[in-house]
């Protein structure tokens, strides 16, 4: 997660993805609650993870995100996982106008 | 499913149109086992009725479902009403179970040049959203969408061909058939198949080549593309259907390089001050083993604009490799960019890695070209080095760019890249048109970057560069925010 800079990473098991691991799963299922980081990754993920088709709108997404109370949500196409949308994501749409507002000084 | 893919009749032209090889392409279709014929337009020279009246004739004998778009010689003369009334609609959204093919015309009335204007490129857009679902999606359309090789010194034709492979793209539309050039080509890019058909019956083909059809087999493993030429010789390319999505094992990281344009070295507000100092810390951070600059090192080729560059490059100790666009060489650039820079084509290597400059800016003109011999000289030089990676970069485009007109692309964009994907080389970098943009033609990574610290950009991600990760297995390619820091993927592709 450091190597990408990333927030999230799904778990495979034999090339399926069957859970996911967020930097808030590694704060709170592991930190805060003694785990070492020997332990298998099964006890901090959360399996089944949330998927949306690709075929979904960005308010779908965004109802499922303050629905669960989750940041990520896994992409499938024909049941199969094929990307990732993040809260960051859907934040940076506005970014570009954000930038302009901090620039200017 | 089994399609016959046909292009550039030219029918009634007395002076292009060879009749025979129609009534052989005809047989061809009628004796086969085909399950669709696409035609991809021109079926007149000149847009006039009589060849109206040969062009229908000759497709009236096709005993197969045929969809049809006009191109650029039907749109002569007025001509695209009487494609209407002799062949069919423009346009169309063909269901055919399976499969989707949608049909657009790119035409603009007496003009070679085409284009999908806004609202027709919406109605595809719905339409691609719409079919999002079917296992086989078929866009027709008669401009090539990518530059093709042997066109001489013509570019892409299509103005907003960027936004088009954008879209392709982002849709994951399966095949792209197209006409226009008169030379048949085929490329896979990031697993769109792209298929120009070349011409079946004008006499105009290009470099002494004779004509060609292609048929094109696709099922749910793989899409195969036979071209066709009629003097009997057949080019087959396979592609797989599905390739990797899902990445697990990345190995270790052989190399990071920091692709970065447009950095508008100058005392005017074009050059984003900020914005380069943020983007410096932040190179820092990443420690990449070399840094690319794509041209546009100055806004203008002044002494002062140099010598500001300079101040500004002092603030970076990485190996960096520089090669100029259009701007860096004018006024008493070429002199200024010699004295600091050094050679105009560039190279670095380390270990494994080989990095090769392409100077293609000219003088006094935004249009950028490489040239026969040079291109010939390169070639043979990247495949004379045996590294195991080999990157070639260059200001100009290849591919064209997503929100830009076809203006940045290379004049002679179609052979290069033809040629650095038979190469084999790796990866290729540009740095036109102020926009991100990264996706892989065949086995070649092809990457944009976006102004790293000028006014000048399109992207509502802001000002930005690229890094560009190098592992054992795969190629990873993100954008990064020159003034906030933050990343976002561009792609990831396999070794």
């Amino acid at each position: 997660m450091v190597e990408f800079d990333i927030s999230s990473l799904g778990i495979l098991d034999d090339e399926k993805v069957v859970g996911i691991v967020t930097d808030s799963d590694l704060k709170k299922r592991a930190l805060s609650a003694g785990k070492s980081p020997d332990d298998s990754i099964k006890d901090i993920m959360t399996s089944p993870p949330i998927t949306v088709d690709v075929n979904s709108t960005i308010e779908t997404v965004l109802d499922i995100m303050t629905r669960d109370q989750i940041k990520h949500v896994l992409v499938s196409e024909r049941g199969e996982v094929i990307g990732i949308t993040t809260l960051k994501d859907l934040k940076n749409l506005d970014l570009q106008e954000l930038e302009t507002l901090i620039a200017r000084d | 499913m089994k399609i016959f893919h046909f292009s550039d009749m030219h029918a009634g032209s007395k002076k292009h149109f060879r009749e025979e090889n129609m009534r052989h392409i005809t047989k061809e279709i009628n004796q086969g086992d085909y399950d669709l014929v696409i035609f991809s337009g021109d079926a007149t020279n000149e847009g006039q009725r009589h060849e109206y009246e040969k062009a229908s004739e000759m497709l009236d004998k096709i005993e197969v479902p045929l969809i049809c778009i006009p191109g650029n010689h039907d749109a002569r003369s007025g001509g695209i009403k009487l494609f209407e009334e002799y062949i069919g609609p423009q346009n169309g959204v063909h269901d055919l179970g399976e499969a989707v093919v949608i049909a657009v015309n790119s035409a603009v009335g007496d003009s070679n040049d085409g284009r999908v204007g806004r609202v027709k490129f919406n109605l595809l857009k719905e339409a691609l959203n719409e079919h999002s679902e079917k296992p086989v999606k078929i866009l027709a359309i008669h401009h090539h969408i990518l530059p093709i090789p042997m066109s001489g010194r013509e570019r892409n034709v299509l103005a907003n061909a960027g936004d088009l492979l954008d879209l392709i793209q982002k849709a994951d539309v399966d095949l792209v058939v197209s006409g226009h050039r008169h030379y048949p080509n085929v490329y896979d890019v990031d697993d769109t198949v792209f298929i120009n058909a070349g011409t079946a019956s004008s006499k105009k083909t290009r470099y002494g080549d004779v004509n060609s059809y292609c048929v094109i087999d696709i099922d749910e493993t793989k899409k195969k593309v036979t071209t066709k030429r009629l003097n009997g010789k057949n080019t087959v390319s396979n592609f797989p259907r599905k390739t990797k999505k899902v990445f697990s094992d990345f190995g270790s990281r052989e190399f990071r390089a920091i692709q970065m344009s447009n950095t508008f070295f100058s005392d005017s507000d074009s050059f984003l001050e900020r914005h380069w100092n943020q983007a410096v810390k932040t190179i820092d951070s990443l420690d990449p083993n070399l840094l690319v600059h794509c041209g546009g090192i100055v806004k203008e080729g002044l002494p002062g604009n140099y010598d500001n560059a300079i101040r500004q490059l002092n603030k970076i100790d990485y190996p960096m490799v520089f090669t100029p666009a259009a701007r860096d060489i004018n006024y008493m650039g070429y002199h200024l960019f010699n004295r600091h820079f050094g050679e105009l084509d560039q190279e670095f290597e380390q270990d494994e890695f080989f990095f090769q400059g392409l100077s293609t800016p000219q003088y006094d003109s935004s249009i950028g070209v490489m040239g026969d011999t040079e291109r010939e000289a390169l070639i043979q030089k990247m495949d004379d080095i045996s590294y195991d990676f080999r990157c070639v970069f260059l200001h100009h485009n290849i591919v064209p760019i997503p929100h830009s007109r076809e203006k940045g692309l290379l004049e002679d964009a179609g052979d290069l890249l033809r040629e650095l994907v038979d190469s084999d080389i790796d990866l290729a970098l540009t740095g036109t048109s102020y926009h991100p943009f990264a996706t892989r033609v065949d086995g070649m990574v092809v990457v944009n970057v976006n102004s790293i610290s000028s006014a000048y950009q399109r992207s509502r991600f802001g000002n930005s560069f690229n890094l560009i990760d190098i592992y054992q297995k795969s190629i990873v390619v993100s954008e990064v925010s020159s003034f906030w820091g933050k990343r976002r993927l561009l792609g990831i592709w396999e070794r």
